[in-house]
């Protein structure tokens, strides 16, 4: 499946194409200490785009690729100098879009998520939510492996500002084959 | 025959409720657009209004019965959820709504959603009583869980996926009382 990816770059650039049975080869970078310096070489993760879902501003971010119609975007913030008492996890299901019978079998997206929170507010508030299946403790949530996660790294208001406006704008229809 | 209407990108005059965009909704669908919400990290908010234009649908008595409602996500924050929703615990205060000049009559919540698609789904509703001038609005919220940082809810607008559809009854006219009504109309107009 096709995903977009916004590297954290000194100087922001757009989308980059990625398949995501390919995102395990992106180039990684370590977790960021706070004595990190910005440049052009890819490794940190600014923002990813699945279907016009933008995923951001989370500590780090894995992509699952089941197949080449399914996979699972896992995005957490555990850094407890930004989320003591709340750290949190959202796991995607996203399929390729599908006839919907609900549309008269137009085409429409599937997608669903869990959310792991150990504030019990956010686990209610994502409640509210028809895409989500479930609501748990954080300690329920199992972090992907070493070699399927990618860091983000804590962004300025006026970089995250820039990175936004230097994307083109993605409509979920894109992904429609 | 029912009445829908579509979610257009025209600008409202005059809207009840503020919000980041504020638009009208017509029984004509417009051209094909969207707009766009910016919701600041830890923020609910009135993202998108549409109302219908002034003294429509013209009806002292709105239909009791099912009300459809529709739009497409186009691109979505992770973080945001949204929805004609209300849920006051939950930070969400959107709704269907009956409004007269400046407030709410009645309203009405329906389901929320996270994430990009067509979301859409039905509510019974019994709107409460008020005047002919009163319109119909849709109050889009977005609740933004992020704690750091703004996301974005984008909607189709002009779209066959963004509407309201409502019980309004309009009055049919029975065409062969129509035609001679025509007629004798013609006729009168040819004496001299």
């Amino acid at each position: 499946m096709l995903i977009l990816v916004q590297h954290a770059f000194l100087d922001p650039e757009d989308w980059h194409e990625v398949n995501s049975s390919n995102w395990q080869g992106l180039p990684k970078k370590s977790t960021p200490d706070g004595t990190d310096i910005f440049d052009q070489e890819r490794g940190w993760i600014t923002a990813v785009n699945v279907q016009g879902v933008i995923f951001e501003h989370m500590d780090h971010y894995a992509i699952n690729h089941i197949d080449s119609t399914k996979i699972r975007v896992a995005v957490w913030c555990d850094d407890p100098e930004d989320h003591l008492t709340d750290f949190h996890a959202y796991v995607w299901t996203i399929q390729t879009p599908a006839p919907d019978i609900r549309i008269g079998s137009r085409m429409n997206t599937r997608q669903s998520f869990n959310c792991y929170a150990e504030n019990e507010t956010r686990r209610l508030r994502a409640l509210n939510s028809q895409e989500c299946n479930l609501a748990l403790p954080y300690t329920e949530f199992t972090p992907p492996p070493e070699n399927m996660t990618r860091h983000g790294i804590w962004m300025t208001e006026d970089m995250i500002s820039t990175s936004e406006q230097v994307r083109h704008k993605t409509n979920w229809r894109e992904w429609v084959e | 025959m029912t009445i829908k209407y579509f979610l257009n990108d025209d600008t409202l005059a005059n809207p009840v409720h503020a919000a980041d965009t504020e638009s009208e909704m017509n029984e004509t669908q417009g051209g094909a657009s969207t707009v766009t919400a910016s919701i600041a990290a830890e923020v609910n908010e009135a993202a998108h209004t549409w109302t219908t234009p002034t003294s429509v649908p013209n009806l002292a008595n709105w239909d009791s019965g099912t009300y459809f409602w529709s739009y497409d996500a186009v691109t979505v924050g992770s973080n945001i959820t949204h929805g004609f929703t209300t849920s006051a615990p939950f930070n969400l205060s959107g709704h269907l709504g009956r409004i007269d000049a400046s407030s709410d009559i009645d309203t009405v919540s329906v389901g929320a959603s996270s994430g990009t698609g067509v979301k859409n789904g039905n509510t019974s509703w019994t709107p409460a009583s008020g005047n002919a001038s009163d319109r119909l609005e849709a109050l889009l919220w977005a609740d933004n869980a992020a704690m750091h940082g703004a996301e974005t809810l984008e909607i189709a607008t002009g779209d066959t996926n963004s509407f309201i559809n409502t019980p309004f009854t309009v009055a049919a006219v029975d065409t062969f009382e129509k035609s001679q009504n025509i007629n004798q109309a013609v006729n009168r107009s040819n004496t001299y």
